[in-house]
Parts: structure tokens; C-alpha cells; sequence
């Protein structure tokens, strides 16, 4: 599944974008002009990752603090254990799109 | 650029008919005859003012627009209408058609009876000198009037700039609320960096429903004055919501009038100021009638040498019993140079009412640091989730939810900046 994200000039630098269908909720971050997408449910508590604060390439989840690393999904602190998930990312024509597989990339 | 003259008054008024005309001369009057307020004055403490407005001038014109801010404004999936003022002058005015959406000038001009009803109606011109300037001086701004039973669907957003550096301007917002009719408008004040002194004023007269937010960022050097007057006919509701970030030193004085039996006020909002800023509120919500009620609900936060002081009254007529009125203010003081006043009052002449008030001031708490540090956080990381816990509960208050986002990111975004530059 394919899901559209937005124009890539309309995502700020820094900072998270949630897109949501269904079930499927995924954090689309813009560092400079690279994008990652992660699993937006927080691991821990089910928070949106989206909605946190990017620190390097780590974003802290807003309710608990547990930060994930958004290249690998992985997360650095606790109280969250457990990965989020990747997804693969593609840009046609300024357009950004995320794939969104069940579990993941 | 003019100065605050006979001239000035002379040459906005050319063209106006007599109402408007009447209205300026009796604002030129009192603005040769108040002072400058003096912190002596219960309304004015904790502030001083070291400057006079008559060193500033008056734009005949707009200046150069600010570039538009897509963070904000495109947080909105829908817009009702869209309008831009910079320097007092409405530039750009456009809606999807339904209620009257137009300048201040094309309001006078074409829809005179209903103009008469709202504009210049609301503050008071000897409520100080900032308001009888604004009388005097004042050219331009935004008037909406929703009939009755009409609701508009999504939004208005109004972008008031004052772009131009050594001026003083006057931006006005009009606002008539029918019976039974639904309305939202967003306001965004903002400002480049340079020395500028912007008084906006806001009237709504409301007999059915309307929400407001005001997200004030005006620029490090600018001093806002804005005076804000809402009333609330049978049954009405108002909810004011507020956003205080930006300006050396912002001010808001709030009215609201609950005239109308079972009428409600609400205002819900925050403010964090940083390096020296100063952000000065003065709420007043005076019940009028029966079985009205209120909720005021603001938080604040100050860091490096910031200020802000929250004075709230409530006031309960003798007339008005079976009354619900709140009031809540709580700040967070970041840094041992930052000072935040608190002062909530009550005045009540009914005996048959429901009244509070609740007003914090004090740092971070040690025992949540402590907690959250013993679940594995590092102290910076703390802090910032109880700085954010703490503001969270205002955003969702919000009446317009799609600003809560962009908000939460710029109110985040100072205190970061504070903690990596190791100011708190």
C-alpha cells in the first residue's frame, strides 16, 4: 500500500508528519533532505513519535521520553523496549510517498 | 509617515462619514488629554512603560508583507475566509461567500446599518491612551458579521502584520454574531524584528456562538497592545482562546461581558516568555445576568529575565445569581532571573453563586524530576516532559484543535533552545 504524504516542500526540516490509514499510523521525518518513516505508535504507550522532538536523527516521544532512532526504528532509552518499524520512502516528482507494508520494511 | 497630529486626524478621517468622523474626534480629544498609564495604576502594575506613543509615526500605507507562515495557517484543512492586514491596513480579503467577510472600509461604505452597530462600539476610546490613540488613528481592519442561524463551517484566519519599524498602527477587528449562528476565527499577530508599537483592538458582539484564538508572535523588539472586548447576549458563548510567545512586551486586556441570561465565557490559553520579554494580562469577566457562566484557564511559563503578570477579576452583579464562574492560573518560573505575578480577584455582590479562583507560581518539581530520573531519564529529558505535560493541558483546550500542533512545536522549541544553549 502507498500512501501519500504530502509535497516534499511542505515538510518542515526537523520535524515529524503523521499520515494514518486505517490501523496503519506511520511518522514521516525530515532531516535536511533526507526522509525516514517509522511506526508513529510509541513501543511503550502507543504515543505519536510524529508529535516528538527530533534530537540528531533520534526523536523523543513526547509522552514518556523514550527515543527511537528514526534510520533504524530502534529505541535508545527507556521506558520502551521493543522497535517501531521502517518503512521505505519514495519521491516522485516533489510528491512523497511511504510504503506501508504490515509489519514494515 | 504622519504624526500623531490634528493633521493625521484630518487626513484618515477625509471621506469617513459623520459617524466614524465622531467617533475619531472624540478619540483625538481624549488622547491630548490622558498621560501615558503609570504603574501606579491597579490595571498597569509590574509594568513600566519607558517610551510615549507620540515618538512613534503613523504609516500612510502598508509596508512590505511578511512571507507567509505555511506552518500555521496550513495546519488548517479548511479556511471559512482569509483575510491580511499589515500596518492597520486590510490588504487582502477573500471568503467562500455566506456571511460578510470585508475591511473595515468596505463595511462602512456598503453595510453601513450593520457596521454602525459593531465598529468602534466596543473599547472604550478613555479606556487609556492606547485606546483613545486608537480612535483617533486607526484606518483599517477586518469586520465579519454571521446572520442568524448560519454556521460557518471551518474557520476565519486573519494574518494582522505590522511590518513597518518606527511606527504605530492600529489593526481593528470587527466581529457581529447573530442569534443562533456558529462562528471561529483565528487570529495571528506577527512582526519582523526593529522597534514597533502595534495596538490592536477587538470587539465581537456575540448573541449566538463564537470562538476566537489569538496566536500572538509578534517580533523581539515590538510592543503589543491589545485590547479585547467580547459580549454575550441570551444563551451566547464565547470561547477566547490565546497564544502569548512573541513581543518585548505584549499585553492583553480581556473584557468579557456576559449580558445575557445563561450565557457562558470561556478563555483557555498560554504564554512562555524567554530573555526579556514581558507578557502582561489583565482579564476581566463580569457577570450580568443570571445563570450565567465562566471558566478562565491560562498557563504560563518564563525563562532567562522574562516576566508576565496575569491579573483576573471576576466580577458578579448583584442581579446575577445562580452563577458557575472559575478562575485558574498557574505558571512554571524557569530560570532565578524570570518572575511570574499571579493575582486572581473576585468581586461578588450576588449571594447565590458558584465562585473560585486557583493561581500557581513555582519551578519545576523536584519529586516528578526525581521520579522520572529513577525510571531512567536523564534530567534535560525530564524536564522537557514535565515543561510539556505542563503546557498539554491548555493546547487541548484550544477551541481551534488544529493550531494545538504548530503551537506545541513552537512552545517545545524555546525552551529547547534554552535548555541546549544552558539558560535553565
Amino acid at each position: 500500500m502507498r500512501l501519500r504524504v504530502g509535497m516534499l516542500e511542505d515538510l518542515a526540516d526537523g520535524a515529524g508528519t503523521k499520515v494514518e490509514d486505517g490501523e496503519t499510523r506511520i511518522a514521516v521525518f525530515r532531516i535536511g533532505d533526507d526522509l525516514y518513516a517509522i511506526g508513529d505508535r510509541c513501543s511503550h504507550a502507543e504515543a505519536s513519535l510524529a508529535e516528538g522532538e527530533l534530537f540528531g536523527t533520534e526523536v523523543e516521544c513526547p509522552r514518556h521520553g523514550s527515543e527511537f532512532d528514526v534510520t533504524t526504528g530502534k529505541p535508545g532509552s527507556f521506558p520502551a523496549t521493543q522497535p517501531v518499524p521502517t518503512y521505505e520512502i519514495e519521491v516522485t516528482d516533489g510528491e512523497v510517498f511511504v510504503i506501508a507494508t504490515e509489519d514494515g520494511a | 509617515m504622519l504624526p500623531l497630529d490634528e493633521g493625521a486626524v484630518e487626513r484618515l478621517a477625509a471621506g469617513s462619514p459623520d459617524w466614524v468622523s465622531e467617533k475619531r474626534a472624540e478619540g483625538f480629544k481624549l488622547y491630548q488629554k490622558l498621560d501615558m498609564p503609570d504603574p501606579r495604576a491597579e490595571e498597569w502594575r509590574y509594568v513600566e512603560l519607558n517610551f510615549d506613543i507620540a515618538e512613534f509615526m503613523v504609516p500612510e500605507g502598508p509596508g512590505d508583507p511578511l512571507a507567509a507562515d505555511t506552518e500555521l495557517d496550513g495546519s488548517f484543512v479548511d479556511m471559512a475566509g482569509r483575510a491580511v492586514v499589515i500596518d492597520g491596513h486590510c490588504v487582502d480579503i477573500t471568503s467562500d461567500g455566506g456571511p460578510t467577510f470585508v475591511s473595515t472600509r468596505t463595511a462602512i461604505a456598503d453595510h453601513a446599518e450593520v457596521a454602525q452597530r459593531v465598529i468602534g462600539r466596543g473599547i472604550a476610546p478613555d479606556l487609556d491612551r492606547f485606546s483613545a490613540a486608537h480612535h483617533a488613528f486607526g484606518s483599517d481592519g477586518v469586520f465579519l458579521h454571521v446572520p442568524a442561524n448560519t454556521t460557518a463551517d471551518a474557520p476565519y484566519y486573519i494574518d494582522v502584520q505590522a511590518t513597518t519599524p518606527g511606527t504605530i498602527t492600529f489593526p481593528r477587528i470587527s466581529i457581529l454574531v447573530e442569534d443562533n449562528a456558529d462562528a471561529a476565527v483565528v487570529v495571528h499577530y506577527r512582526s519582523p524584528e526593529g522597534s514597533i508599537l502595534v495596538v490592536p483592538q477587538i470587539e465581537a458582539d456575540v448573541a449566538g456562538r463564537l470562538s476566537l484564538t489569538a496566536v500572538q508572535e509578534w517580533g523581539p523588539q515590538t510592543t503589543g497592545i491589545s485590547q479585547l472586548r467580547m459580549t454575550a447576549e441570551r444563551d451566547a458563548s464565547l470561547h477566547l482562546g490565546e497564544v502569548g510567545l512573541g513581543g518585548v512586551l505584549a499585553r492583553l486586556h480581556l473584557t468579557m461581558e456576559l449580558n445575557g441570561r445563561g450565557s457562558t465565557g470561556k478563555v483557555s490559553g498560554l504564554y512562555f516568555g524567554d530573555s526579556e520579554q514581558v507578557l502582561d494580562y489583565r482579564a476581566f469577566m463580569n457577570h450580568r445576568a443570571p445563570n450565567t457562566n465562566s471558566d478562565m484557564f491560562l498557563k504560563g511559563a518564563v525563562e532567562d529575565d522574562a516576566d508576565s503578570v496575569f491579573t483576573g477579576l471576576i466580577r458578579i452583579e448583584p442581579e446575577a445569581q445562580r452563577v458557575n464562574a472559575y478562575q485558574t492560573n498557574r505558571n512554571l518560573v524557569l530560570s532565578d532571573g524570570a518572575e511570574a505575578q499571579s493575582v486572581p480577584n473576585l468581586e461578588i455582590l450576588a449571594n447565590d453563586v458558584k465562585c473560585g479562583h486557583a493561581s500557581t507560581v513555582g519551578p519545576l518539581d523536584e519529586e516528578q524530576r526525581y521520579y522520572l530520573m529513577s525510571r531512567g531519564l536523564e534530567r534535560k529529558r525530564a524536564d522537557r516532559l514535565q515543561v510539556r505535560g505542563f503546557f498539554e493541558e491548555a493546547l487541548k483546550r484550544l477551541p481551534t484543535q488544529a493550531l494545538a500542533a504548530p503551537v506545541r512545536e513552537r512552545v517545545n522549541a524555546k525552551y529547547i533552545a534554552a535548555q541546549e544553549e544552558g539558560r535553565v
